[in-house]
């Protein structure tokens, strides 16, 4: 048995911490963006809002029906346009934000939805803008549901990420793939497996810590 | 303060409020009683305009609401507070926070919001709370978080919706002597919903009873209590003046007290006061038998309800005496 090269190893592991990081920042912004925009053209009973809702929300729906080694796929020329190489963790990056960002954005939707309707009414009484109830009212009450949705989010991106990475993405599951699995390296794979769960791990405990922290219902 | 002219709310199939003309003055607690559906939750929010009219006219402190632009709406529902059945905090912000809210809205300076939330829970009795968390507060605690925050900005109507409803009797008490205090303190004006006789009758001077959208009776609580026109304000009434326990029915006390003559009397004001049976006796050739009764205050003064059995001589030169005290004789047979 060929000894591990460590070198290689912790080179995948940045590779998978940097898409997964980056990735997960992005969505973060455009997911909550989306959110609000489905939450508030929900609402509206204008015309307007009607199609931007229908048509936000069908998007939504197309975009995580594909399988998201279809849509690396679909997304070649996109990439390609975009970034200019369709390799290396860069050009996962495409792929993986228009993979997670429809996710999260429902999942902001669903937190926004619960809101308690009179807390908003109470905020229009007072006299605050829209703005005002979005930055001071809905965020800050949906942010348990912000939390722990971007925290599922990202653990499915870590996933994401190895699946990017076999098709030639860099990263851990790139590695595993290649070397472990081509080349017969069982070690390897397990090693790469270790190191996923313990990312898996560590942004699971830290999004529940703060989700437990930034929650006082 | 706040005019109400033949307003209209249509939704898409129902019709809420059905052309409702009032007039609150200022300095008033005003109250709107009736039974769920009968659109008095939506008639309260239509005075911020929370809900907007589909017609008619609508004034606060004889300003327009329905012709002003968005920005100004916004600066002139600051100067009305409002407080809810299910409080409506921020679950996620303290109760300094809770209180400092309409002021940040309205972007006041940071050190005169500290002054004035401090001052606001010290004037409901929560300030040892005020870094809490509102699901740290008992109903009560969490109402006058409510009413703190709704005085923030110092407004010149406060609305009520069903403030009561969802706290216990003795915490009831509580709240609404504390909205009477800041009436009388500041000479706010208040609007109270409300489905209970008990809560309009102890704080309101005047009250309307509304029903399918429309107000079918409005007067003073005492008026309402001595002569109740409509048969939906007659049962508000009994609410009140039901007779707890074994009541017997007009027809069953005839039955059972046979002799001399049995009378309801119904008086209010001065005569609560007076020594009026024993005076009676001693006037007249008279026994005088009390069967059942009740006194009721509110805050137009004493309502009286006692049925009585009179025998003797001078039967009906006591009724004739009764009556001229404007006493309300109503004879039983």
């Amino acid at each position: 048995m060929t000894k591990l090269d460590w070198k290689f190893m912790f080179e995948a592991l940045k590779e998978t911490l940097y898409m997964t990081f980056m990735t997960t920042f992005i969505t973060f912004f455009l997911g909550l963006g989306l959110g609000l925009l489905l939450y508030f053209s929900s609402k509206r009973e204008e015309r307007v809002f009607k199609v931007i809702n229908f048509l936000t929300s069908q998007i939504i729906n197309i975009l995580r029906a594909i399988p998201f080694i279809i849509l690396i796929i679909l997304l070649i020329p996109f990439t390609r346009l975009i970034v200019g190489t369709i390799l290396g963790p860069t050009a996962a990056l495409p792929a993986l934000i228009v993979g997670c960002v429809p996710f999260y954005a429902r999942l902001v939707m669903i937190g926004l939805n619960e809101v308690d309707k009179g807390v908003i009414e109470a905020s229009k009484a007072f006299g605050a803008t829209n703005f005002q109830i979005i930055t001071r009212v809905l965020i800050p009450e949906a942010l348990p549901a912000i939390i722990s949705g971007i925290t599922v989010t990202c653990v499915t991106l870590v996933g994401y990420t190895a699946l990017a990475g076999a098709i030639g993405a860099g990263g851990l599951g790139h590695l595993a793939y290649m070397e472990g699995f081509q080349r017969g390296r069982n070690q390897v794979t397990l090693v790469a497996t270790l190191f996923l769960l313990v990312i898996v791990f560590i942004i699971q405990l830290t999004g529940d810590y703060i989700t437990k922290k930034v929650d006082k219902r | 303060m706040i005019r109400l002219e033949n307003v209209v709310k249509h939704y898409r199939t129902t019709e809420a409020v059905n052309g409702v003309t009032l007039t609150i003055n200022k300095g008033e607690i005003y109250g709107i009683i009736g039974y769920s559906g009968a659109g008095k939750s939506t008639l309260i929010r239509m005075i911020n305009l929370l809900e907007k009219p589909t017609s008619g006219k609508l004034y606060v402190n004889e300003i327009d609401l329905l012709g002003l632009s968005p920005k100004e709406l916004r600066l002139q529902r600051r100067k009305i507070g409002m407080i809810f059945q299910h409080f409506n905090l921020l679950s996620n912000k303290t109760v300094f926070d809770n209180v400092a809210f309409p002021l940040k809205i309205a972007k006041v300076k940071k050190d005169i919001i500290h002054n004035r939330v401090t001052e606001l829970l010290n004037l409901v009795g929560v300030s040892s709370k005020a870094n809490h968390y509102p699901s740290e507060l008992s109903g009560g605690e969490k109402q006058r978080v409510g009413i703190a925050r709704a005085l923030a900005n110092n407004p010149e109507v406060l609305l009520c919706d069903e403030v009561t409803s969802a706290l216990d009797p003795e915490t009831t008490k509580q709240i609404l002597n504390l909205l009477k205090t800041i009436n009388e303190k500041f000479g706010i004006t208040i609007v109270l919903i409300s489905h209970e006789m008990a809560v309009v009758k102890e704080i309101c001077h005047r009250v309307a009873v509304m029903e399918k959208g429309k107000i079918i009776e409005e007067g003073l609580v005492i008026s309402l209590f001595t002569s109740p026109q409509t048969k939906t304000a007659q049962n508000f009434v009994k609410q009140i003046t039901d007779l707890n326990g074994d009541v017997l029915e007009d027809e069953k006390l005839k039955v059972k007290y046979p002799e001399g003559i049995l009378v309801k009397l119904q008086y209010i004001n001065d005569n609560v006061e007076k020594p009026l049976i024993s005076s009676l006796v001693k006037m007249f050739d008279i026994d005088v038998n009390i069967l059942q009764g009740k006194i009721i205050p509110t805050s137009n003064g004493s309502y009286g309800l006692l049925y009585v059995q009179l025998t003797g001589n001078d039967l009906s030169q006591a009724i004739k005496h009764l009556e001229k005290q404007g006493i309300e004789v109503k004879r039983i047979d």
